[in-house]
């Protein structure tokens, strides 16, 4: 149910921002942390003066140098921010309140410091940092013994545990109810017990009577003490979801459900929504009884409930897409349900419209969130790493002071150590210096290299196909086409031609393809063979022997062109005392899995075929394409190469070209 | 008048269509003397028969069509380059005005080229278009053959101010107020003449960027001819852009 879950998402995030007054621990409190708690419980309700206030607090913090409170000032705006929902500030404050914390041994501070950023990481969706941080202020609050905060902390750390660890939300919800009792503060107990309430209800899930009737009795109980102590409670949000988490109860629970109560309870909570303009309780109250209705059969008073949801949110200057999309969505549903159809794609226009703002809002959340996790775990590294040169310089005065000491041995002695201590800085800071560079460095070459190895392989592929299908042999091949059927051949034209046809559809397929079986690259090559054997006017045999298994996969179109080579300049050039031989042989190697291609002719051999080609303007772009996509293999399987090299006389003459091709 | 012919051509069946096509086209002007398949055949042959037309192949068994004109001794003939596809060799023949046909052979451009042939009334290729041909298959070929009804003037391409066609003649103005006129559409040079330093303003204008004066935004270039050539607007753009770039 879309309503409910979104209720538990904002019932999370407003139950985080709640705030503390009331009765704190007197001692320890500084008045700079008493002015800036003052002005951060003034955020719900006048949220510049809540500002000016803390800030104000801030500088005077600033002016005494008192880091322990300037920490605090900032962790306390850091949570102002985040109810404003400014994350960019939120961030800032934050991390601003870590680093003086840093600076400090105040664990009041360190805490404070801890909350914020735990807090910061919740609300970017870094759960487990959140909760690194969130335990660790958690720890130093029960060490102060500042029970406020240990609710308020223990309530946070339950959420950020569920639906993960039932145990652990338990144990922490329920320390977090102990801890605001003893700290007495209303404010703190409801946002303790609805923390309870949440596992408790979860607990419902299974059907249990009991653990219902035990649920429901605890909101109740939750709810009257909210509304007897209503003056004292800031955050009107949670008594309202107080509400409506009792409804979702009632909603849920055995049937017949209890209308009344039901009812009740959401009018209550639509009331505290309207009267707070607390949008997400309103909307939530009137998105469930909208439901309830639908599903009850009551379709005018569902209709009039998600229209007057929706004329609400649209008064409203900031739109809530998600609700808008829900509330459309329940109306089409009605409306399909009356079998009203001009109604129903009345609503699914604003419907599809919301939804698709919707999408684009969450994405741009995740990304701002994922941005926002990058930076900040970027500067924790930051953080980290002037620590450590902190460190590395306090070791080094301890050097420097006992370097002194020896100083009053012996001058020379002196005179050397410093020197050398020196040079000690003065090569570590340039070995420092060079690994960054040297870092840096290699990001960019390897940037680099990845992209000019993309852009090489694309641009490969385009030009494997113009190289396959190599325009020169394509014209020959009409050529040849038109002398047949000048000759009246028909018979044999026609052959060629579906020949042609075949090699042409074959070659374009599998230029698009990463693999082929090498069953389907020797039909592609006998083609092709068959092809230039029918140009060539039978001049020259062929064989092809296949050790290797034809079901291998291996890349297209790389063996092609050295058939071409060894036909083109092997094998034409012979004259007709010799008759050619072709002869093409697969094996594997399984060990490192090559297949081995040899490709064997009996031509006019290398040397002869580059003597009478050196002014010949014709080069084979195919060979050389080849060779770089098997320079480009190479990168990925070293086993891949190429060779070529020109027969012993004594064996007949030719070229044997042999492929170590990947099989993949 | 009958040409004696000769076709040097490598692929059997290629030549065949060819002979046929002759055949076909123009019975009465070509008579078939002989054939070669390798180049040093075809230079003995050539040697030998002393023929009126050549039709070269480029690739041949043994060689190449260039290795042959180099080897002959006879060079009084109309030659005819074939080929079926090289890029480089047809960029050649264009700066050397040397005629060419691709492979399959259209019968409608077999004519033509044979019309252009009697046109020239007996006068045959030009020594010195062949040795045109050696420094147009270079790179970058500094001179450019225009043949002319007179004779086949060699002019440097540095000296081409700009070109302006009518219909299917080409006009080239040269430095020092000369003009030689083609009966070659302006598309052909297009084809050769290119940018940066040549650049097609104009449906009728191609110029030679080195020798702009000034030009204008509303789109008049200036020569140093003292001509001005107008840029059309779809060129507009490419045009400035280049003169920014360039």
């Amino acid at each position: 149910m879309i309503v409910r879950g979104r209720l538990k998402k904002y019932g999370g995030s407003i139950l985080l921002c709640i705030l503390i007054v009331g009765i704190v621990r007197a001692q320890g409190i500084s008045a700079v942390e008493k002015s800036a708690r003052e002005g951060y419980a003034k955020r719900f309700t006048d949220s510049t003066a809540s500002i000016r206030i803390q800030l104000e607090a801030l500088h005077l913090a600033e002016e005494k140098k008192n880091k322990a409170d300037q920490a605090i000032c900032e962790a306390y705006l850091a949570m102002t921010h985040r109810r404003l929902l400014h994350l960019k500030e939120f961030t800032r404050y934050a991390e601003l309140s870590h680093m003086t914390a840093d600076a400090t041994a105040d664990k009041r501070a360190k805490a404070f410091a801890a909350w914020a950023m735990g807090s910061l990481k919740s609300y970017i969706d870094d759960k487990s940092k959140a909760l690194d941080y969130l335990l660790e202020a958690y720890g130093l609050f029960t060490q102060l013994e500042a029970y406020d905060l240990c609710a308020k902390t223990g309530a946070d750390i339950s959420y950020l545990f569920s639906p993960g660890s039932e145990e652990k939300v338990k144990k922490y919800a329920d320390a977090a109810l102990a801890y605001a009792m003893q700290s007495g503060d209303p404010e703190n107990i409801l946002h303790a017990r609805l923390a309870v309430g949440g596992y408790l209800s979860d607990r419902t899930a299974s059907g249990d009577r009991g653990q219902w009737q035990e649920a429901v009795a605890f909101f109740k109980e939750t709810i009257d003490l909210a509304e007897k102590q209503n003056a004292k409670i800031i955050s009107k949000s949670n008594i309202g979801i107080a509400y409506i988490n009792l409804a979702v109860l009632y909603l849920n629970g055995p049937k017949p459900t209890d209308e009344q109560s039901f009812l009740s309870c959401l009018e209550k909570a639509s009331a505290i929504g309207q009267r707070y303009e607390l949008r997400n309780v309103y909307r939530s109250a009137i998105g469930l009884r909208g439901q309830f209705f639908l599903e009850k059969g009551e379709y005018r008073i569902a209709e009039n409930l998600f229209k007057t949801g929706i004329a609400y949110q649209q008064a409203l200057p900031y739109k809530d897409n998600y609700l808008l999309a829900a509330f459309y969505g329940c109306l089409k549903e009605l409306a399909a349900r009356e079998k009203d159809y001009a109604a129903y794609h009345a609503y699914d226009v604003p419907f599809v419209r919301y939804n698709q703002m919707k999408y684009d809002e969450s994405t741009q959340q995740m990304l701002q969130n994922a941005d926002a996790r990058f930076e900040s775990d970027k500067k924790a590294t930051r953080i980290t790493q002037l620590e450590q040169e902190n460190h590395l310089q306090k070791k080094n005065k301890l050097l420097g002071y006992g370097i002194a000491a020896v100083l009053l041995t012996g001058l020379v002695f002196m005179y050397r150590s410093y020197y050398y201590r020196q040079r000690y800085y003065q090569n570590r800071e340039d070995i420092l210096r060079q690994q960054q560079a040297n870092n840096e460095l290699r990001m960019q070459l390897m940037e680099k290299e990845t992209l000019e190895n993309l852009a090489e392989k694309l641009s490969l592929e385009r030009r494997l196909l113009q190289s396959q299908m190599d325009p020169h042999f394509i014209f020959n091949a009409l050529g040849n086409i038109q002398g047949m059927i000048l000759q009246q051949d028909t018979a044999l034209a026609v052959s060629y031609l579906s020949k042609f046809a075949r090699l042409s559809r074959r070659v374009l397929e599998h230029s698009r393809m990463e693999k082929i079986t090498l069953e389907e690259e020797i039909a592609t090559l006998k083609n092709y063979i068959e092809l230039q054997q029918l140009r060539l006017n039978k001049s020259f045999d062929y064989h092809i022997n296949c050790e290797a298994s034809v079901d291998l996969q291996l890349p297209p179109l790389l063996i092609q062109p050295f058939v071409e080579n060894a036909i083109e300049h092997g094998l034409k050039p012979l004259t007709d005392a010799k008759r050619g031989l072709l002869t093409i042989r697969f094996n594997e190697r399984s060990d490192d899995h090559i297949l081995v291609c040899t490709i064997t002719d009996n031509g006019i051999g290398l040397t002869e075929s580059r003597r009478r080609k050196t002014d010949a303007p014709h080069q084979s772009l195919s060979t050389k394409i080849t060779d770089e996509r098997l320079l480009l293999m190479l990168k990925d399987n070293p086993h891949s190469r190429l060779e070529v090299r020109e027969q012993p006389a004594a064996d007949g003459q030719g070229t044997i070209v042999t492929l170590y091709i990947p099989i993949i | 008048m009958m040409y004696r012919t000769v076709i040097i051509e490598d692929e059997y069946r290629l030549r065949e269509a060819l002979s046929i096509l002759l055949e076909m086209v123009a019975p009465q002007q070509v008579q078939i003397v002989g054939y070669a398949e390798r180049a040093d055949e075809a230079v003995k042959l050539i040697d030998r028969l002393k023929p009126d037309l050549v039709f070269m192949d480029i690739m041949l068994k043994e060689g190449t069509g260039f290795d042959v004109l180099h080897q002959i001794t006879h060079k009084a003939f109309h030659l005819i380059f074939t080929t079926a596809y090289e890029e480089h060799a047809i960029r050649a023949f264009k700066f050397s005005a040397i005629d060419y046909l691709l492979k399959p052979v259209d019968a409608e451009e077999l004519k033509t080229a044979l019309e252009r042939i009697t046109a020239l009334q007996g006068r045959f290729l030009a020594e010195k278009q062949l040795n045109e041909l050696d420094s147009s298959l270079e790179k970058t070929p500094r001179r450019l053959v225009l043949p002319t009804q007179e004779a086949m003037h060699v002019v440097k391409i540095d000296q081409i101010i700009r070109c302006e066609t009518s219909g299917s003649y080409t006009t080239f103005h040269l430095t020092q107020g000369k003009k030689i006129i083609v009966s070659k559409p302006l598309k052909n040079y297009e084809d050769i003449l290119l940018p940066p330093e040549f650049f097609r303003i104009h449906q009728s204008h191609l110029i030679n960027t080195n020798y702009i004066n000034s030009y204008s935004r509303e789109g008049l270039v200036q020569m140093e001819d003292g001509a001005e050539v107008p840029v059309s607007r779809v060129n507009k753009e490419a045009f400035f852009k280049l003169m920014k770039d360039g």
